[in-house]
């Protein structure tokens, strides 16, 4: 049980039970808990509320109303329209997500030291470099002290930056207020940094890296906005857009007036997909450079999800926001992980068949019309009829032999 | 990853990590498809000492659709015997269909119906078991229920 278990787990997954629990680290696992969303379990992405005041990703909820005109969380009426992006709490779950890394470590370093006997306090006093070690107390009893040689190695002065001098020194030192390894060269500059630049590479889980790293992208996402909506395939054409524009401006003329805004783009309005044909669906996708493939159910699924992905980035703050062809890797990777649960492919249609001959003579034993069953008393619960294909007499008929059939179905995704 | 599946990865790292409510248990989770579990109710109640399995059913629409539950029936599981709850394992109720919201989890769908148990003084069947129960679908998601004497 405990190995399967594991096996569904593999992969690194982020949670609030992370954390210590609320007797060691008061409040952490509520805090890292405070800022998810209810239904992805995930950071917010693109937060927003609703007229009640509960909060979830742009995305997320943009899925759900439509499916229920309610709050998932009370339950109070609430439509697309009431939506308004949280913009403190989109910048909260920025500051946490690159805090998370340090005070996981700092939380779980103090709850090894509440699970350890309390040692005899140290007498030890290492004053050769007692200004820099504010938190002294925690690390003298905490049990992974570090041993006073690595320490000492920190040279005392700022060694030039290339010099040779510095070449001869080892290449990493163990930073003594955030322990970790750190360019020996590079220690000050580390640490007046606050421990956040300069972590020497395969360091455990640095923040720096990473803010480093998203601040060039942000750079590139903005150089990518001030060069004219993207490169090429980046935004549509204005010209294309034009056409749009004219059912998009129905009943914000005003808005549309003050062409100032224009840098703020718009959320796309909502498809009635009843009453347009495929080919006009197929049009709608075309225009934003999206495939057209499948029949007119997948292109209003395929649609619909772009609308959710679009209106959902609007809902970033503009320097997170993704660039249209980022938007569109998004579509794909949905589409192809839903896909995946959807069907399982065949590569060798021989030998699966082979390998489930069993299920199939069943398959086709289940398939074969059963005599003997009267069809005469009335259904006491309606079942749907879209579900049958309307063979509402039919069902009562074959109604058990659907069970296995699709019984074994579920058995042979599950085997595989 | 689908998001249907790391909801459900999340899920279970909550289970495994901080464990299920009294009387609750995972009993099996393979894939993130298909997980049962099972639910007990303490106390002194009409079903005292009987444990009874939750089979649960996700599709890559979970959580903003709901997932099929039903109680197992089986040889070593039989349906709980109450006015909810057809003897094919189908449950009626609300949060099963049209209240069911994506903030609910596995654990607290196992809940309520812990608590839809505890609640009951009277041990029957809904008045029209056998006539659903001939009829059924195969998936109880598929049966459009009218939820009568709820609240």
């Amino acid at each position: 049980m405990a190995s399967m278990l594991d096996r569904l787990l593999a992969s690194d997954i982020s949670d609030p039970t992370d954390f210590p629990d609320a007797a060691t680290a008061p409040g952490l696992r509520a805090f890292d808990d405070a800022v998810r969303c209810t239904i992805c379990r995930e950071f917010y992405d693109a937060p927003v509320t609703l007229t009640c005041g509960h909060c979830f990703c742009s995305a997320c909820i943009r899925s759900a109303l439509p499916e229920q005109q309610t709050c998932p969380t009370c339950r109070k009426p609430a439509s697309e329209v009431h939506i308004r992006k949280d913009v403190a709490m989109e910048t909260a779950v920025q500051a946490w997500k690159n805090a998370r890394p340090l005070i996981l470590r700092l939380a779980s370093e103090e709850a090894a030291r509440k699970a350890q006997p309390p040692q005899p306090p140290h007498a030890r006093h290492d004053s050769s470099h007692s200004e820099r070690t504010g938190n002294k107390r925690r690390r003298l009893q905490s049990p992974v002290i570090v041993s006073e040689d690595e320490v000492i190695v920190v040279p005392s002065s700022p060694a030039p930056s290339g010099s040779s001098i510095s070449d001869s020194l080892p290449d990493t030192v163990l930073c003594p207020v955030c322990q970790k390894q750190v360019p020996s060269q590079k220690i000050n500059a580390h640490l007046d940094s606050n421990c956040k630049r300069f972590l020497a590479e395969g360091s455990t889980s640095g923040s720096g890296p990473a803010a480093e790293s998203s601040k060039s992208k942000q750079k590139q996402r903005w150089n990518q906005l001030f060069s004219g909506g993207g490169t090429g395939s980046g935004a549509p054409p204005r010209s294309k857009d034009k056409d749009k524009d004219k059912d998009r401006e129905k009943g914000k003329g005003k808005a549309r007036a003050t062409p100032d805004t224009d840098d703020e783009p718009e959320h796309l309005p909502k498809v009635a997909y009843d009453i347009h044909p495929q080919k006009r669906i197929a049009e709608m996708l075309a225009e934003w450079d999206l495939p057209t493939h499948g029949d007119k159910a997948a292109l209003t699924r395929r649609h619909k999800k772009w609308i959710v992905l679009y209106n959902a980035n609007v809902d970033r703050a503009p320097v997170h926001r993704r660039t249209l062809d980022q938007l569109r890797g998004d579509l794909r990777k949905a589409e192809d992980a839903e896909q995946k649960t959807r069907k399982e492919t065949v590569d060798d249609p021989v030998a699966y068949q082979k390998a489930n001959k069993a299920a199939f003579a069943k398959l086709t034993e289940a398939a074969r019309p059963k005599k003997a069953v009267p069809a005469t008393a009335i259904p006491a619960v309606q079942t749907q009829a879209e579900d049958h294909g309307g063979q509402t007499t039919d069902s009562a008929k074959t109604g058990a032999s659907l069970v296995t059939a699709e019984d074994v179905i579920d058995v042979d995704s599950e085997g595989s | 990853m689908s998001v249907s599946t790391r909801r459900l990865q999340k899920e279970l790292t909550d289970i495994k990590r901080d464990g299920t409510p009294v009387g609750i248990e995972l009993l099996s989770a393979e894939d993130f498809a298909t997980w049962y579990l099972s639910v007990e109710v303490l106390g002194n109640t009409v079903y005292e000492g009987e444990k009874f399995a939750l089979k649960f059913r996700f599709d890559n629409q979970y959580p903003i659709s709901a997932p099929a539950v039903q109680f197992v029936v089986d040889d070593h599981y039989t349906a709980p015997v109450h006015p909810h709850v057809y003897s094919n394992g189908h449950i009626c109720a609300s949060i099963l269909g049209s209240e069911w919201s994506p903030v609910l989890s596995v654990v607290s769908v196992c809940v309520t119906i812990q608590s839809m148990l505890a609640s009951c003084k009277k041990k029957e069947r809904p008045p029209d078991n056998d006539r659903y129960v001939s009829h059924a679908p195969e998936n109880p998601k598929k049966t459009r229920w009218d939820f009568h004497d709820d609240k």
